[in-house]
């Protein structure tokens, strides 16, 4: 259906939402499959997946995404063919199934993100062999760059063809039903593609059939309506190295825009707007009221109140409405660990806690590659290998943890692994080798993050098969910045790391705090706040090209922000301090006014014109201007960046080797 | 269309189809070869009535928008109809307004009219004014001068009577002194003349020392002599005083003229101060007759002045409802490009809805260009109201000018009045000041009266004197005789002694007797001159007494020199006074020319009042017009709606019935494909009916 | 793409300084009045800030500056045109945006030789519409350069030299 395509762009949200749901429902039942994989496989549980992978073709095939369709079709058909033979799935079947399955989640992210499709060769091929080995006692498998979709022997073995049948009442008189030439076509190969389209209007049906060598058609089929030709796959194929078994990790979904909701949610959403409907009325009768309208003065401030009230009560809960639980995303994980797992050859179990926890879906789409990352750092990093293990005097197998807990408006997740902790000292000298620190400096706590979040860091010696190409942790850094969250790290030597992720509850929606800025008026998320000063400019010092004041018993660093955004160097009499970042390492950010706290909603600033470091995003002030909102982790660590380069003295705490706590930036808790 | 529906436990419905899948499909294989007809039939049609649907439904949400942006359209429509409509009655109000300025403009110009009557009266009572005090000025300044002759007059008796009064009195008693003494002359007399009796006496009784008698009595006859040089020497001495008695006489004599000639002088004084008086108090009335008219002329002035302020409030309310047109017509222009904008958006959208938005593309186009036609009306009504700005305007100014030589006109008649008081008040000064000429003038008089009296009684006395020196002459004469007499008498007596000597020691005795008596008139002559001296000093005195006079009457110089002095300042005042009069009638003429000003610019108002009314006039019809199009675009916008709302609804029937159809024809040709698809058994309990 | 009469596409016409051009009524999501935006430090010299279209913050582009022409206060008739291509939105300020036009695709001829700088790169032609002269914007090529924003030279001013402007 190639010219029907624009037809259903307006339906392609509805495609990916419903994609979304049966692909966790396929990745559900594979692991569940997976879990019991010594017996045979329940059948309600292969029945779940069948129907999911059978929906998610019908739905591929229907918004034209041929390269989801093929793989979708590829693993039904591999599901048909193990549940005929009745036999406990083989660990290389189900390893063959994960890839598909993974394999088709990026077909549709592909779909999703515009970009182009990746190559489902490699994979059919493999799973092709996978369920060749389960129903025929077939050579091994050997992995190929195959042109063509029969990968039995080394050589192009057969040819594959391209049928065309168009249906009609007289073949269809004559027997010739799609039915029977889907019989003479099985009979003559492997069918593993087949669909139907339009041309004109007619309809016409299409199969690719990878005949054998020494098979061809029956010519007299030509007088059944029926046409072939030789043909090359719907989509090119390119040489796929081993390596990218697991291919590329895509760029970051941008996430789907549309939500499943509970309808309890949804009415409890339409009771309040009924109830802003009896307010409003009640309003207009009030101020239709005849006389002077200060005798309805009293009404008219109870109704206001109550407007208020309720309208305060339909944003909480339009904003319950897109909260998901978490555990949605630890079993994405949990998918996605076992390739790290499986590749790494390590024993690791990962055990979740407070799944139920709820965050807003945006978090939650936005967060999925960080944690994966995380996971996947753990796992390759951070667990040692079963004998070193051992040797170390701990269980063999390795446990990761994910924990999510929310307390107040935030939600914590932690990324917890008992391995081996970080090497700080191989972190060091791989920073020194890159020019991130300074030779003879010793790395500080406060700065491991930062350096371990540098671009480009990596202290890998060859690229990480299962991390992708060696990006480092500024990815999980930029992520945690861009949702106004916190990253934090502890890590002890030889009994395990953690990874601290603070996130807003709601994205959408946080406390800030306005400020002034030269003639400005940016926010300041109130989270970010530890402290506020108010101070004569007279006493700021200026040393080592630092401006400085005093604090407590020592010293605060703070940043002009009209001198940061070049906003002016003109400063008030007095000034404001925010003090922001971490109890060990605090900063001063200076503005000239405050102008009060108020609850904003946030909107994403991304386009790359106007990303600049320091804004972590807009929102409107209500008389229609918008005004910026300070990404306070990215302040500080441009400001870090500054001093280090500068090599002005910076206000730290010595690193010790015994347990140590390195926190980049700290909560205000 | 929703090809998966949602029930509330997740389930998976799949196509519209439902649950009669299976038992079509059990029917469509038991019709054996007609099923392939009917499956081929269903598929096509199936096929074609789902591109229909989807077509449909392409529609259905194309003309959704269409409808919206409809209604928007008309919403901004019928919102530029409402402004239109404000506009029309602002123009009324305007319209109104400029009406209501005309006839204030009208009551104005009347005002002025009015005051300009009132300001010609006003000037002519103050030329009146004027005349009058020009005639006071006249005769003030012949009073002054009758004043100057007074004084001069008083000058030339105080050179004659210098020597009056007191010295009168001293003379008085220099005469008395001398008659007591001469009394004492005579006392000495008569005992010389017993004395001298004696002598004969003894003389005769004497013969003897003649020679020593004879030679007492040559030296009596020496003594004798002696005292006869000094009667007569007295008698001179009298004689003189006498004279002097007769010059006094006769200087009182003319003091007495002179002092009736003041007397008169001073009655005319009286009598021209009386007259001048009396002109004081008809130029006071005519002073505040002519006050009268200035607050008056005032009275109207400040009506004038409330008229243009007045005028100046309606012409400022014409010129805020020009604003307040003028920011309607921005509003107007706002919405023009707000509805541009709008139509572009709707035509946008309709493109990209394609075939199906071509019906709405047109109607979007046309929107478009009402608003583009509606922004041209409201510049060219942007263009009128600045215009009308720039009238009211000039009006405003106008009357701000109106209102400010009102204002300086008033301040001048207030000017007028306040000079029209001091002069009345002036006036009334001079009044009193002549009433105190009067006054002191009539002290002159009884002054000079009693003077004349004075000198009256002064001459009587000095004529007096002068018979009583005139006797004492006379009884010295006596004297003189007889002291010849006694000569004779002594030569006889010496010519006696010759003969006689034994009454010598007598005679010596009474020689010696003689001779004390001849100390004794000795001593009386020394009396007499020292009497003489007296009266010498008495004519001094009298002479001082005179000059005291002459004092007194500088006195009264003084005085008419002050009575003069003030009648210059009259003369002055009432000069100023006619300057004042005269201001006031060049001010009074400023204030007929500032109402001519007036009434000119009440015209130039009126005019431009009029030129208002019709451009408002104009703008009621322009914004007629706008509404009257505005409303035919409201109702070819509802027309509009209401077809498109009529399309919906023909879409959606159109598309429930496809609906139906194409369910059926799913349930049939689907169903169909999908048992082709069915292996086996074991398979088929995998796929329940119903179930996709 | 929207199907009109065959061969021609509807177009989106806006004026900037005294020259007309042209974008497809596809690429433009929808116009607006300009309200002023809010400056974003540290952004490129054309870029007058951010402002909020339908709950998305993005960002505004001076299209006058970006061309080098002189910067104009804002009026009544200026635009924010919101345009989306390849997953970005972003509005671009011109001075005025009133006309919806369809084009011939045979009529949008090749630029004239000589025109270079930036022309060639966001410019997909001209076309000739009665007597007027519309520059037709390649809209991908326009946001791909301002990703890497270099400088910006005048160069609508040769163009217009060289195609006698009407």
């Amino acid at each position: 259906m190639t010219g029907g395509g624009a037809f259903f762009d307006q339906f392609i949200e509805d495609y990916f939402a419903e994609c979304d749901e049966h692909l966790a429902t396929a990745r559900r039942a594979l692991l569940a499959l997976e879990g019991n994989a010594a017996t045979p496989p329940a059948p309600d549980i292969l029945r779940e997946l069948f129907r999911s992978l059978h929906t998610l073709k019908g739905l591929s095939g229907m918004v034209g995404d041929g390269c989801a369709e093929r793989v979708a079709h590829a693993l039904e058909e591999g599901l048909r063919s193990s549940e005929r033979t009745g036999t406990p799935l083989a660990p290389r079947f189900l390893d063959a199934f994960f890839a598909g399955v993974e394999l088709l989640e990026r077909c549709i992210a592909a779909r999703r993100a515009g970009g182009s499709s990746p190559d489902p060769t490699a994979v059919l091929d493999r799973l092709s062999a996978a369920v060749r080995r389960e129903s025929d006692p077939l050579p091994p498998d050997v992995t190929v760059p195959g042109l063509a979709p029969d990968v039995e022997a080394g050589t192009a073995d057969g040819d594959v063809y391209h049928f065309e049948f168009a249906p009609s009442t007289d073949l269809a008189a004559r027997g010739v039903s799609v039915d029977a030439v889907r019989a003479r076509l099985r009979a003559l190969g492997e069918i593993f593609n087949a669909r139907p389209r339009m041309e004109g209007q007619r309809l016409v049906f299409d199969f690719w059939v990878s005949v054998p060598a020494g098979h061809a058609p029956d010519p007299a089929w030509a007088a059944d309506g029926l046409r072939w030709s030789r043909a090359q796959l719907p989509s090119p194929a390119s040489p796929a190295s081993p390596a990218s078994l697991v291919a590329e990790p895509q760029p970051a979904a941008p996430g789907s825009s549309v939500a499943r909701v509970e309808l309890s949610r949804l009415d409890a959403v339409m009771r309040l707007v009924g109830d802003l409907v009896v307010s409003r009325s009640l309003l207009d009768s009030l101020l239709n009221s005849p006389g002077d309208l200060a005798a309805v003065r009293d009404a008219l401030d109870e109704t206001s109140a109550a407007m208020e009230r309720q309208i305060r009560q339909l944003r909480e809960s339009v904003m319950r409405i897109r909260l998901v639980p978490v555990g949605e995303v630890f079993e994405r994980l949990r998918f996605a660990a076992r390739d790290a797992i499986r590749e790494s050859g390590k024993q690791v179990a990962l055990v979740f806690h407070g799944q139920n926890t709820e965050i807003d879906k945006l978090v939650v789409d936005r967060m999925l590659e960080p944690l994966l990352h995380l996971v996947r750092n753990a796992v390759t990093h951070g667990i040692e290998r079963p004998e070193e293990r051992l040797a170390k005097g701990k269980p063999a197998q390795g446990t990761l943890t994910l924990r999510a807990a929310a307390s107040g408006d935030r939600i914590r997740v932690d990324v917890e692994d008992d391995g081996a902790g970080i090497d700080v000292e191989r972190v060091a000298r791989r920073a020194r080798a890159q020019g991130l620190l300074r030779p003879g400096d010793s790395l500080t706590a406060d700065e491991l993050l930062g350096v371990l979040c540098a671009p480009g860091f990596s202290t890998r010696d060859e690229a990480d098969l299962t991390s992708g190409r060696g990006v480092g942790m500024d990815v999980v850094a930029a992520a945690v910045r861009m949702l106004a969250g916190e990253l934090s790290l502890e890590t002890t030597p030889g009994r395990g790391t953690r990874f601290v992720i603070e996130l807003p509850l709601t994205l959408m929606i946080l406390d800030a705090l306005l400020v002034q800025v030269g003639g400005q008026q940016m926010a300041v998320p109130q989270p970010a706040l530890r402290e506020i000063l108010q101070l004569d400019a007279s006493t700021i010092v200026s040393f080592e090209n630092n401006e400085i004041v005093s604090y407590r018993d020592g010293v605060l660093p703070v940043v002009s922000l009209s001198r940061f955004f070049a906003l002016g160097t003109a400063r008030p009499a007095s000034v404001y301090v925010l003090v922001v970042g971490s109890e060990s390492a605090p900063m001063g950010l200076l503005v000239d006014r405050l102008l009060g706290l108020r609850e904003i909603v946030v909107h994403p600033v991304n386009d790359p014109l106007v990303a600049v470091p320091g804004v972590g995003g807009a929102t409107e002030l209500g008389d229609g201007r918008v005004s910026l909102i300070l990404d306070t982790a990215a302040l500080l660590r441009v400001a870090h960046e500054q001093r280090v380069r500068r090599g002005a003295a910076v206000p730290s705490e010595p690193w010790s080797a015994a347990a140590t706590r390195s926190r980049a930036i700290s909560p205000v808790s | 269309m929703r090809f998966w529906m949602r029930g509330p436990q997740g389930q998976e419905n799949g196509g519209n189809g439902g649950n009669g899948n299976g038992s079509h499909a059990a029917n469509a294989r038991a019709r054996g070869p007609a099923n392939e007809d009917a499956l081929r039939a269903v598929t096509i049609l199936h096929e074609s009535g789902a591109a229909q649907s989807r077509l449909i439904d392409g529609v259905l949400a194309s003309a959704t928008e269409a409808a919206q942006s409809l209604r928007a359209s008309t919403d901004q429509a019928e919102s530029i109809a409402g402004s239109g409509e404000e506009l029309a009655s602002s123009a009324t109000e305007l319209a109104a307004s400029i009406e209501q300025m005309t006839v204030s403009a009208s009551s104005l110009a009347t005002s002025v009219a009015e005051t300009g009557a009132a300001a010609e009266k006003t000037s002519r009572s103050i030329a009146a004014v004027a005349s009058t005090a020009a005639e006071m000025t006249t005769v003030a300044t012949s009073a002054a001068a009758a004043m100057t002759e007074i004084s001069a007059s008083i000058k030339a008796v105080s050179g004659d009577t210098e020597a009056l009064a007191s010295s009168v009195t001293q003379i008085a008693s220099s005469v008395e002194e001398t008659a007591r003494s001469i009394e004492g002359v005579r006392n000495n007399a008569d005992d010389l003349a017993a004395a001298a009796e004696q002598t004969s006496r003894s003389i005769s009784a004497m013969a003897s020392s003649t020679e020593q008698v004879g030679a007492s009595a040559e030296n009596m006859a020496g003594l004798a002599e002696q005292v006869a040089t000094s009667v007569e020497e007295a008698s001179r001495s009298v004689d003189g005083v006498a004279q002097s008695a007769e010059l006094i006489a006769r200087a009182i004599d003319s003091a007495g003229t002179s002092a009736t000639e003041l007397d008169r002088s001073m009655r005319g004084v009286a009598a021209l101060t009386i007259e001048a008086t009396e002109i004081a108090r008809r130029a006071s009335r005519d002073a505040e007759e002519g006050g009268t008219a200035v607050q008056r002329s005032m009275e109207g002035l400040g009506r004038v002045r409330a008229s243009m302020v007045e005028s100046a409030t309606v012409v400022k309310e014409v010129g805020r409802r020009a604003g307040e047109i003028s920011s309607v017509v921005d509003t107007i222009n706002l919405i023009a490009e707000r509805t541009n904008l709008l139509s572009l958006n709707a035509s946008i959208e309709a493109a990209r809805a394609g075939e199906a938005g071509r019906g709405f593309a047109v109607v979007a186009e046309e929107i478009r260009n009402l608003a583009d036609r509606s922004a041209k009306a409201t510049a060219d009504i942007a263009a009128i109201i600045k215009a009308l700005q720039t009238v009211v305007q000039d009006a405003v100014s106008a009357t701000v000018d109106g209102q400010r030589i009102a204002e300086e006109s008033g301040r001048l008649g207030e000017e007028g009045a306040a000079g029209l008081k001091r002069i009345v008040g002036g006036i009334e000064q001079s009044s009193v000041k002549v009433a105190q000429i009067a006054r002191a003038t009539e002290e002159q008089l009884t002054a000079t009266q009693s003077l004349a009296t004075v000198l009256g009684t002064a001459t009587t006395q000095a004529r007096q004197v002068s018979a009583a020196t005139r006797e004492q002459a006379g009884v010295l004469q006596g004297l003189v005789r007889v002291t010849g007499q006694m000569r004779n008498a002594a030569q006889q007596v010496s010519q006696a002694m010759d003969d006689q000597g034994r009454s010598s020691r007598e005679i010596v005795k009474a020689a010696e007797g003689s001779a004390t008596l001849a100390s004794q008139v000795r001593r009386a002559m020394s009396e007499q001159a020292a009497a003489a001296a007296e009266i010498t000093q008495a004519v001094e005195s009298v002479r001082r007494g005179a000059a005291s006079t002459s004092r007194a009457i500088a006195e009264q110089s003084a005085a008419g020199e002050l009575v003069s002095r003030e009648a210059e300042r009259f003369r002055r005042l009432s000069a100023s006074v006619s300057m004042a009069m005269t201001e006031q009638a060049t001010a009074v003429g400023e204030i007929a020319q500032a109402a001519e000003d007036m009434r000119r610019q009440s015209d130039q108002t009126s005019r431009g009042l009029a030129e208002q009314t019709r451009a408002a006039l104009d703008i009621r019809q322009a914004t007629q017009n706008v509404a009257r199009q505005i409303g035919l675009t409201v109702r070819a916008n509802r027309e509009q709606s209401e077809n498109a709302q009529a399309t919906l609804e023909t879409l959606a029937e159109l598309r429930r019935l496809e609906q139906r159809a194409t369910q059926s024809m799913r349930d049939a040709g689907l169903t169909a494909l999908l048992n082709d698809r069915v292996r086996s058994p074991d398979f088929s309990s995998l796929t329940p009916p119903g179930q996709r | 793409m929207a199907m009109h009469a065959t061969g021609s596409d509807s177009y989106v016409l806006f004026g900037l300084a005294g020259a007309t051009y042209a974008l497809r009524s596809d690429d433009v999501q929808q116009l607006e009045m300009v309200s002023a935006p809010t400056p974003v430090p540290s952004a490129p010299a054309f870029v007058d800030g951010v402002v909020s279209v339908r709950g998305q913050v993005i960002p505004a582009v001076n299209l006058r500056v970006r061309f080098g022409f002189p910067r104009v206060e804002h009026d009544v008739r200026s635009r924010l045109v919101v345009v989306r291509v390849a997953g970005r939105t972003v509005g671009l300020i011109v001075d005025s945006a009133r006309e919806f036009a369809s084009i011939p695709s045979d009529a949008i001829k090749p630029l004239p030789e000589g025109i270079g700088g930036l022309s060639g790169q966001y410019l997909r032609g001209v076309a000739h519409r009665g007597d007027r002269l519309l520059l037709v914007i390649d809209l991908p090529q326009l946001l791909a350069n301002d990703a890497a924003p270099n400088e910006s030279d005048n160069v609508t001013a040769p163009l217009l030299a060289a195609t006698a402007p009407t």
